[in-house]
Formats: C-alpha cells, structure tokens, sequence
C-alpha cells in the first residue's frame, strides 16, 4: 500500500498498482524506496486527488498504452470509454483541476482523457458560443478581429 | 464593509414609477458592470461573491414585502447606515439594512403586525434570531473576504456597497443579473489560457483544422496557441498527405524553375561530351555537390533504379543506390552513354529535393557548397531526414501520377514546416470544396489530329499519345506543346513517365525511350515481333509491356534482360506491377491476372466481367495505424471517406459498363459498380476518387470507399479513351482527338 497526502493534509491509502499510474509517484517510489511515510502531493487538494484515485483504481488493470500513439496525429476524441466519459462528467472547475493534477502526476491516460474532454467541448463551436462555454472575454480589437475572421473563413463551408 | 461616501447616491431616494426606464437602464448597466469586474476574478473568488450573492436572494426574498411597503424612507436609513460601518451595531444594523433596505426598527414593526401572539415574533423571524443568524453568516463572509489579497477585497466590497445603495427593487433586479450568469459561471474555466502551455496544446492537438480556425477567433491567448505552427503543422493525413495532397505552389515553382535551369545546363553539358562520365560531375558538380557520389562514378543502376515518376517520394534509395566505384564497372557499355544523359536530366532534380529538405534548411550552406565530393554518409543523414522510410509504398503506390502526385506532397509537407498550416490546410480545404461541388475550371487542348489514346500527367507536364503515333509534352499550366516525339510508326497506345523519361508503347509493337523534355528518343526496344504494345508499366527498374498478342513481356532496364509471361489469349490492356514479384495485367479476353515474377507464371485469375477489361488500378496499401486518421480527414471538412478496408484491393473497368473491386490476395470481387450506361475505355483512381471514362463520352467521378457516383459529367461528343486524375484535376483524352482539363483549384494560373 501506498499513502498519499493532499494539499489539505487529506491522506489517501491505495493499492500500489494504483499508485503507479502515475509516473511521478512510480519515479517517487523508485528513486526513494517504500516507506510508511504519505507522500506529499503539495498541488493537489482532497476532493481532486479521490477524483484521480478513483480513475486510478479503475484503471488498474489496463494494459500500459501505446508508445507509438504519442505522436499519432491528428489525434481521435472520439473514443472516450462509456465509464470514463462518466467519471470525467464533471463541473468545468473539477475538470481543470483533475487537468492539472494529472499533467503534475504525470497519469498521461487521465491527462488524455481530460484534454479530449475539452477538446470535445470546444468542437463545433462558433468562437461566440466557446466564449460563452468557458466564460472568455473577447479581447480582440475590431481591426484584429476582421483580420482574424478573413484568415480563418477558409474553414466555413462554401 | 465601506460604503464610498463620494459616491453620489442621487439615484436611491428616486421612485421606481417615476422614471422606470433610466433606472432600469442604471440597473443594467451595474450588473453588466458587476458581472464583468466578477469575471477578472479566479474562479474561486467568483464563488465567494455568488454564495454572498446567493445569500441576499435568501436574505431578499424573506424581506422583500417590508422593504416595498418603505420605499420612501431607505435613502436615509441607508445614509445611517453606511455612516458608522466599523462598530458592530452598525454592521449589524448595516447588513439588515443591506438585505432588506429597511431598518432594524422597521424590521420589528413589521413582525409585530403580523406575529401579535408572540409579542410580534415567530421564532424564526424574531428579529434576534434573524439577525444572529445574519450576523454569523457575515462573520464567515467576512473572514473569507479577509483571507483575500486586498486588491480582491476592495473588489468585492466595492461590488457590495454598490449594491448596498441601490433601492430594494433593483437590487432584486441587479441580484438576478448577477446570479443567472454567475452560477454556471462560477463552474466555467478558460481552459486554454489557465491551463499550461503544453496541456493547452495537447486539447487543440484534439481538434480538426476547423474548429481551430473556431477556436483561433475566441481570444487573444487562444489565437496564438491555435495559430502554433509547430503543434498543429503535423496534422498530416498519411492516407494522401494532408487529406487533399498538393505541393506547396509557390516554393515548387521555385524549385522547378531552378531544376528546369539546372536541367538546361547539364544536359547540355552532356551533349556536348557525350560518352563522358566525366559530363556527369560536371553537370552535377555545377549545380551542387550532394548529387555527385563520393567515387564520382555513377552506376546505371542509379539511373533506373529511379521510382516512376517519383524521385521525391524515396531520396533514401535513390541515394542508397548510389554504389561505390566497383560496381559501376558492371554496367553495359552500350548504355553508358544513355545512362550519362537521363541521370545528368535527373541528377540536379534530386538536388533541388534535398534542398527542400528540413535539413537542407536548416543548414542552407552546406548544400550549396560545390564541393563535387560530399562524403556518402552525409549525403545519406540527409536522405534519411529528408524521411520517408525506405519502404514507404512506392512501389505500391505510384501506379498512377495521381497517387504519386500525393505520396510527393506527403513529403512535400514535411518538407514546408516553415508554411502556416492554416495557409495549407486552407488550399487543400477549397479544392476539396470544389471537388465536392464539382466547381471547376475546363480548359480544352486539341492536342492531335487523330484520337487521343493515353494521357499522363504531372504538375508540370501532360503527355499525350494518338492515334496519328505522335506523342506531345505540354506545359500543364499553359497547354502549350513543349515537344513532340516523332518515331512510332503506329498508334501510341501506352505511356509511362517520370523526372527524367519517358516510355511510349505502340502498336508498332516497340517501346521507346525518350528525354521528353527536348524530344530525343534515347533508346528504342523492339519489344514484339508479332504485334503492338498496348500497355506499359515501369517502377522499380522493371518495365512491363502488354502486347497485342496476348503475352507480357517483363525487363529488368538495368541489366537489359527480359521474359515473357504467356496465359491471355486476347489484348493485354492494362498491366501493374505490384511490389517487387507481383504484377496484374487484364485483357480482351474479359480475364483479370495475377502474376508471380519469380515463378514466372500466372498465380490466380479472376473472372467475372463479360466483356474486355480495359483498365485496371491498384490501391495502395495502408498501415492500419492510418486508418484513425480518415475520420479526423472527414473532420476537416472534406468529403468524408468511409473507412477502407486495410486489404488492398484492385479495381477494373470494363467494356460491359461496369467496374469491379477485387480483393488483391483472395481475388474475391467485393463490389460492382454500376452506373455507365456504356464500356468503360478508361478508369483510374487515387485514395479519394475514381474517375471513369465512358464510350459514350461521359465521366463519372467516384468515391473511392463507398463507390457512390459523385457526379456525372458529358465530357465529351467522342468516346472517352483516357482518363488521368490528381489531387487538383482530371484529364480525359477523346477519340476526336482533344484533351479535356478539369482543374479543382481555386486560381488557375493559366489562361483558358
């Protein structure tokens, strides 16, 4: 077993195999050695890292992935898991949240997850529903924006 | 909390009634105002000013009767109030005052009315409690607010005094206003711009070119990452380089006009020492040193071991081939001279290529020193950079200038790092726009007197052959005849050509081997005694010809030896080599043949059409690894392909109006492919379309994967014999002897 603590001094016990998802831990592991001591999650508060763990404990037993997609591109977004796609249904904060803290835990199927989550978020939208999607002030000047509209109208359908 | 005592409060003593409209209007503009201030804050602040906000609506709607019934008096007690705001009593005082715009005293009266039983109190609205309670919830606010950066604090104890002197009715007004937006916004994250860099990258990594051309208009943070060449330039479509191939226009013009000098001077240089290898350094050591090998000697098989049509596709082996002096000693004597002169046509071309590498790029200056001896293994790192693997289908791939055109594009993009993807990806956008609405631009060559047997073309060149046994070079821009190749004595049937030469096949039952870009024939094959040669097909150093007798014959350019494969019994239209030992060929005899090279026999035959087959087409193989990427392809706006099966398959057309689709290794036929009225002379495809040409003078374009007809075009009076695609056009050649160019690009450069 592995203890984990968060940001607010929340601790977490998990199943080694669980621990290991996330490479930082892994790394942490192998470099320091098993100990009975929690190991510090300075960047991740209680409420996120049961969020990872849940995912971790999910995913324990998943075959580790592909090396060789790391650079297959243009990348699918269109393959969310049933059970992910409902663990990563989550209000936009917690979804940023788990963001960071898989990226600093380096989970990078937890990381993929959730970037395609937004991806999908942002797909098929005009510029004015993205704004309103994520709440983003629009800070362009009236010139940079004609100029902006001109180099991206190739994309609309003609 | 402070209320700014300079702030004029001329507005709060107003009755509602008296100038509804201005008030309103005041109303708005405060809560625009506070939603906007709550939206530069961090996402959990904005909470703590909605749960502060969520408050005074409960707080609101408890008070809201008393407080409509005392308009009259809440400017004043207002006034009171924000007056002593530091000691407790006022806050208290203050914040019931805040909540209800009525005072405590009010508040009292109030209860008093309707709770008479209780000394004017129900326990949950004695004023005790009521306060006690408020007074607790502010003491958390408070403490909150206090955990804030001052900066925050004033913030949001500005939006609450503000608030704290507006009248009640529009406090509701203004809570409303900032409540609605506030709450799912409290929840919403700019993703882009809070997460880091890299992880903002990998979501756009996510997204087809459109939707980040969508996301590139949001904002300022989101414009420059979506616009990040470096991310997003690898969205490479493998299946034909950028789901719509074509070389970078403005760069290859360059690289062509340069090859086109570099040519001009090292075919002249060989000419002029005709026989001379040494002809060779010169024109190769003239133009740059990469081309020329380390012995200085070049080993024919360097020449012909050329790809077809394709020196871009496989600098890898082309430069692998390069062999040391030893061998070259190998090489007839009698193509000495014939070898000097293509490859000093090729050598300079395969420069320009590695110039355009990213390599070449990055260090311009040592690919334009003229050294005339780089080392081999320099010449090889670029090769390798310049990248595609060495097996990277050509053989299978460049059956037909189209799928070749794409494969040169595929490194053609690699090539163009440096090009916006937007700017690519927008060129390619508007000819898949235009292929899909079948927007074109026809330009019309009357190219011979006789009918038009066989076209093929490039991006430079289209090359046609007739009945009158001419063969004619035309610019592909201009349409201007470039040259004519006179030497048949019958009707050209078959033409196969690449950078540097070109094979013709005719019913004079010879092949010819010409510079086409000045006309001389550098060799002539007589290759059957008893009849023409009706189709041809070179790649690999492997030359096929079909003859009029039935027989294939099969030559190996380098070492000039050759056998004959016997097994139809009628024409043989159309032959393909497939890979190194396998080659299709199909025929009048209505038969479709599959040929092992090593065994020198046929291996399968596939029957099924009912009348002479008269083309024939091999897809090309694709990774599975490729096949995620035709989804994203559809993505991007173009026509979407269905997903390919990864067998590849062939497909055939026939006299008897249909095409059919074989699988290649089970020689089942998976479909037919209904749709002419008429035989079918002529049917080419690449990865997104077939084109098919009809007797009766009408084209049809095809999807590649679902085999629908796309659209259906009467090109012609005449029978259509030939049919030629790319990635920006199609050509046909009639039996009246014109030629029909259909161009899908948005600014034709020429002048028809």
């Amino acid at each position: 077993m592995v203890k984990l603590q968060s940001s607010d001094n929340e601790e977490f016990e998990v199943g080694k195999n669980v621990a290991v998802q996330s490479v930082l831990i892994k790394n942490l592991l192998e470099d320091l050695g098993e100990s009975e001591e929690a190991i510090p999650l300075p960047n991740v508060t209680g409420k996120v890292l049961k969020k990872v763990i849940e995912y971790c404990e999910h995913h324990k037993d998943d075959p580790p992935p592909l090396r060789d997609d790391y650079d297959d591109v243009p990348k699918r977004s269109d393959d969310i898991e049933p059970w992910d796609e409902k663990f990563i249904k989550v209000d936009q904060e917690l979804l940023f949240e788990i963001l960071l803290a898989s990226n600093y835990m380096d989970i990078k199927p937890l990381l993929d997850l959730g970037c395609k989550t937004v991806a999908n978020m942002i797909r098929g939208k005009t510029p004015d529903e993205i704004r309103k999607a994520f709440n983003i002030v629009d800070d362009f000047t009236p010139e940079e924006k004609e100029q902006i509209r001109k180099e991206n109208e190739w994309a609309e359908d003609r | 909390m402070t209320i700014d005592p300079s702030r004029p409060n001329s507005d709060s003593p107003l009755a509602p009634s008296s100038t509804p409209n201005s008030a309103q209007q005041h109303v708005d503009t405060l809560a625009d105002k506070m939603s906007s201030t709550l939206s530069t804050f961090s996402p959990a602040t904005t909470g703590y000013i909605a749960a502060d906000a969520q408050q005074h609506i409960r707080a609101d709607s408890h008070a809201d009767t008393a407080a409509t019934t005392t308009a009259a008096e809440q400017g004043g007690s207002e006034r009171d109030g924000s007056a002593s705001p530091s000691s407790t009593a006022g806050r208290k005082r203050n914040f019931a005052e805040f909540v209800s715009g009525s005072s405590v005293r009010e508040l009292d009266l109030l209860a008093l009315r309707r709770y008479p039983a209780f000394g004017g109190k129900c326990y949950r609205h004695s004023t005790q409690v009521y306060l006690a309670e408020c007074d607790n919830t502010q003491r958390q606010l408070q403490a909150s607010l206090r955990a804030l950066p001052s900066a925050e604090q004033e913030k949001i104890s500005g939006i609450w005094s503000n608030f704290a002197s507006e009248p009640a009715e529009r406090r509701l007004l203004i809570l409303q206003g900032i409540v609605n937006p506030v709450v799912p916004q409290q929840l919403r994250v700019d993703f882009l711009a809070a997460a880091p860099p890299d992880v903002s990258l990998k979501i756009l990594s996510y997204l087809d070119a459109q939707s980040l051309c969508q996301a590139a208009q949001v904002s300022r943070t989101w414009a420059s990452l979506a616009n990040d060449d470096i991310s997003h330039i690898d969205k490479v479509c493998k299946k034909c380089g950028w789901g719509l191939p074509l070389l970078d226009k403005s760069s290859r013009r360059v690289y062509e006009a340069t090859a086109r000098r570099a040519m001009r001077l090292a075919s002249s240089n060989a000419i002029d020492v005709r026989g001379h290898n040494k002809a060779l350094r010169i024109a190769a050591s003239s133009t740059n040193g990469a081309a020329t090998p380390a012995s200085g000697k070049f080993n024919p098989n360097y020449t012909f071991a050329l790809p077809t049509n394709n020196v871009a596709i496989e600098p890898a082996s082309q430069i692998l081939s390069y062999q040391p002096a030893g061998e070259s000693s190998s090489s007839p004597s009698h193509s000495d001279l014939d070898v000097s002169l293509v490859s000093s046509v090729c050598a300079p071309q395969n420069t320009i290529e590695f110039m355009q590498g990213p390599q070449a790029l990055a260090d311009g200056g040592s690919s334009s020193n003229s050294t005339g001896s780089q080392p081999l293994g320099s010449i090889s790192r670029r090769a390798a950079f310049v990248h595609e693997p060495a097996d990277s289908e050509s053989g299978n791939v460049s059956d037909c200038s189209s799928t070749n055109d794409c494969s040169t594009s595929r490194s053609g993009s690699m090539r163009h790092k440096r090009r916006p993807w937007k700017e690519i990806f927008a060129e390619r956008q508007i000819i898949a726009n235009n292929w899909r609405r079948f927007r074109y631009q026809e330009s019309r060559i009357q190219a011979h007197t006789d009918g038009i047997l066989c076209v093929q073309f490039n991006d430079e060149y289209v090359i046609t052959g007739s009945y009158d046994s001419k063969v004619r070079v035309w610019d592909a821009e201009t349409f201007e005849m470039v040259s004519e190749l006179s030497g048949h004595t019958m009707p050209v049937r078959a033409l196969e050509f690449d950078e540097c030469k070109l094979f013709s096949g005719s019913l004079d039952g010879t092949v010819r081997i010409w510079n086409y870009r000045d006309g001389t024939c550098i060799r002539t094959l007589r290759v059957f005694e008893n009849g023409g040669v009706i189709s041809l097909h070179y790649s690999g150093g492997t030359l096929v010809a079909g003859g009029e007798n039935g027989t294939i014959r099969v030559y190996n350019i380098a070492k000039m030896t050759s056998f004959t494969l016997t097994g139809h019994t009628d024409w043989v239209n159309s032959v393909k080599l497939y890979g190194d030992s396998t080659l299709f060929s199909c025929s009048d005899d209505m038969l479709v043949k599959r040929w092992d090279l090593d065994q020198r026999r046929c291996v399968r035959t596939y029957t099924g059409h009912s009348h002479h087959v008269q083309s024939l087409q091999l897809s090309t193989r694709m990774p599975s690894s490729l096949q995620a990427q035709q989804s994203s392809m559809a993505r991007l706006g173009s026509r979407a392909p269905e997903p390919v099966s990864e067998r590849p398959f062939l497909i055939t057309g026939s006299l008897d109006s249909t095409m059919r689709v074989w699988d290649i290794e089970t020689g089942e036929c998976l479909d037919t492919i209904f749709g002419h009225v008429e035989g079918i002379w002529s049917m080419t495809f690449d990865s997104l379309r077939i084109v098919s040409g009809s007797n009766d003078g009408t084209v049809k374009i095809w999807d590649t994967s679902s085999h629908a007809c796309l659209h259906t075009l009467l090109a012609s009076a005449a029978a259509v014999n030939c049919v030629a695609i790319s990635d920006t056009r199609f050509i046909i050649g009639d039996n009246d002897g014109s030629v029909g160019v259909y161009d899908f690009r948005d600014h034709p450069q020429y002048s028809h």
